[in-house]
């Protein structure tokens, strides 16, 4: 059974002016372990499926199950709980928030998780910081770091709560090349030791050869 | 709901990057909570106890009196002269004293050894008045019952009264004059605060059958009630029984072609001192209190809708904050309730804020006829009251309703912005 497995996946956005069809009819099964890359020029529909891939939109119709769950039945807190507990996403555009320092940040998933006490959360903290060369800057705020390591916090966030599955859109996007390489090697240590399962979004094509598989998008269907 | 350090800090940096936004939600809370507090301690200086009232809980009133006239429309009232207020309200079942005496002061004119003349607030009371009352007597004595009765001239004066028209603090047997008629001071007691409505003045004199005024067939005057009850004393028969000898009072007026008009006297402390209506009229305690409620209503109102949509906008930047949280797990419920716990701190700081002012405001204000901050300090019933745990209680009461008014609308709508939207920055609400 695929961890993650898309059934006659649709996506209609609908505005008052036009009707967009994001995804028509995606049919994709993603391993436990893999490291998926999907490619496909801007506005084919990549960031949809990932958001629907994350539980933070919706599809229109078809089935979607995640970890043997029937995702699209669950509530708002369920859904929340099932985040919570095994996804991790990075972005583009790092999405710090930039009033808590970095220690702050990279423990928000421990917040919102029940029965984890203050003092195993610093521990756990640290502990990725550590793993991710990040923990000189435990108490410093997100603009007086550098976009990678901007980056570097969001993956500690991502995957602080061992999430089976991170998904990334376009995390080296704003990143120059030098920074962009030490961000994937990240992502590929994480696949390696931890067997957590990585979808990522790239322009890349050398980062996207590098990965397990790649899936290349194109106006809402997958072509290859 | 709870707060960290975090949350805290995040709290701290997110009023001190929106500075108006800020500065608007903090004073608007605080004129809020001032206005209220304001109000509700003016109304609470009027009953509270208080040295020289600090018997107001057991006290009634017999406060005026309307007589009829039999085969008229008209009507005459005011105070009650001293005969009827004796026969309606000496010696009720329930009671443990009354005292004959004016219920405001009158300004007078007072000269002492000094030559000068000072108005003076003057007040006729009898000798059990200084009984109910707890007046601190520093010098002399309070005048007996013979005396009272004998409409003897003696007088007790406040200390400042003393040092105004004596220039000197020992001044008993001294000489008064007020309105030109001279009285013997025999006493004098410590100021007392202005808000001590019943009971305080800077000059008592004897009141008495024979100093009382008389008009109207000696039905009516300028003579007043104030009743001490005995403990656990049942009000509403105390008032039956008044209301019995009004009916007695009717069948020996009516020779005379009078009738007295019962209007629910006698009054507790906090209807006289409300006031609001007149000795021809019975108070509308109902109506009093509904009005009470609308002006809290809108002094809640009025702040909330403003409140809410400097909250509206302050939140407004952090959607995508919003949308990060709940992509991480934070469920709908708990941002509306970290939204809206994160408010009610800015709402308690705008309340304290308030609350000082509040503070300031009615120490100055209670402070009148004090001399000197250690007065002030020592037992001004404002002070007293506003440390009062169950005020504090209650402003804390009102922070929270002021903050669930103003804080869930903007907390409802931002948690249900689509959390890909939110992400990305965009709110369609
Ligand atoms: N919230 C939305 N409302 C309407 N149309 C949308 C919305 N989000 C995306 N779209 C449209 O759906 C299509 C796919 O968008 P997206 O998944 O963001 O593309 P990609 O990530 O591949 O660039 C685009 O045509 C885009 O304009
Ligand atoms: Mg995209």
């Amino acid at each position: 059974m695929s961890i993650i497995s898309l059934k006659e996946v649709s996506k209609l956005y609908r505005t008052k002016e036009i009707e967009t069809m994001a995804l028509e009819n995606i049919n994709l099964d993603i391993e436990e372990g893999e490291f998926v890359s999907i490619m496909g020029p801007s506005g084919c529909g990549k960031s949809t499926l990932l958001n629907i891939m994350g539980l933070l939109d919706s599809a229109s119709s078809g089935s979607v199950d995640i970890l043997d769950c029937n995702v699209g039945k669950l509530g708002d807190s369920a859904s929340a709980r099932f985040r919570n507990a095994n996804l991790g996403f990075v972005f583009q555009s790092f999405h710090l928030i930039p009033s808590l320092n970095v220690a702050a940040n990279v423990e928000l998933p421990l917040v919102y998780r029940s029965g984890v006490s203050a003092a195993e959360r610093r521990r756990m903290v640290q502990e990725v910081l550590e793993r991710l060369g990040m923990s000189h800057r435990i108490k410093h705020l997100p603009t007086q770091l550098s976009g990678g390591q901007c980056q570097r916090v969001a993956i500690a966030r991502a995957i602080v709560g061992k999430p089976k599955i991170v998904l990334a859109d376009e995390p080296t996007g704003n990143l120059d090349s030098r920074m962009g390489a030490e961000v994937m090697s990240l992502l590929h240590r994480l696949n390696k030791e931890d067997g957590t399962t990585v979808v990522m979004v790239t322009h890349n094509e050398e980062q996207a050869r590098q990965t397990d598989r790649i899936i290349r998008f194109f106006d809402g269907h997958i072509v290859s | 709901m709870t707060m960290n350090s975090n949350k805290l800090r995040q709290l701290v940096y997110d009023l001190r990057h929106q500075p108006v936004v800020t500065w608007i939600t903090l004073t608007g809370t605080a004129l809020s909570v001032f206005l209220m507090m304001t109000v509700i301690s003016m109304e609470q200086l009027y009953t509270m106890p208080f040295a020289p009232e600090s018997n107001r809980p057991r006290l009634l009133f017999g406060q005026n009196m309307e007589v009829g006239f039999i085969g008229s429309q008209g009507s005459s009232s005011s105070a009650l002269g001293y005969s009827p207020a004796e026969k309606l309200y000496r010696r009720l079942p329930g009671v443990e004293m009354e005292a004959m005496f004016q219920i405001e002061s009158q300004n007078a004119e007072a000269e002492g050894s000094t030559g000068r003349p000072y108005e003076v607030k003057c007040r006729r009371v009898d000798h059990n008045f200084w009984k109910i009352y707890d007046h601190t007597l520093l010098e002399g004595r309070y005048f007996d019952s013979i005396e009272c009765a004998a409409g003897t001239r003696m007088a007790v004066i406040s200390q400042e009264m003393a040092r105004n028209l004596f220039n000197n603090e020992n001044v008993i047997g001294f000489e008064v004059l007020v309105g030109y008629v001279p009285y013997k001071v025999v006493g004098v007691v410590k100021n007392t605060s202005a808000l001590a409505r019943q009971a305080s003045g800077d000059i008592f004199l004897p009141m008495s059958q024979a100093t009382a005024s008389s008009y109207q067939h000696g039905m009516l005057g300028n003579v007043s009630v104030v009743m001490l009850l005995e403990d656990g004393a049942d009000k509403e028969k105390i008032r039956n029984e008044v209301k019995a000898r009004y009916a007695t009072l009717a069948t020996e007026l009516a020779d005379q072609g009078m009738v007295p008009i019962y209007h629910e006297q006698p009054y507790d402390v906090g209807t006289v001192s409300r006031g609001g209506y007149g000795s021809n009229n019975s108070p509308d305690d109902s109506g009093y209190k509904r009005e009470r409620m609308i002006t809290y209503l809108i002094l809640l109102l009025l702040p909330a809708i403003n409140l809410s949509s400097m909250l509206h906008s302050r939140i407004r930047r952090r959607v995508s904050e919003f949308g990060i949280r709940r992509a991480f797990g934070c469920t709908r419920a708990r941002l509306m309730g970290d939204i809206i716990s994160e408010n009610f701190v800015v709402t308690v700081l705008g309340a304290l804020v308030g609350w000082l002012c509040s503070l300031v405001f009615l120490m100055s204000y209670s402070g009148l006829y004090q001399n000197g901050w250690g007065d002030i300090i020592g037992d001004t019933p404002a002070l007293t009251m506003l440390l009062d745990w169950r005020l504090l209680l209650m402003l804390l009461g009102v922070c929270f309703i002021l903050n669930i008014i103003s804080a869930s609308l903007p907390a409802w709508l931002a948690s249900r912005v689509n959390t890909v939207e939110a992400i990305n920055g965009r709110h369609t609400k």
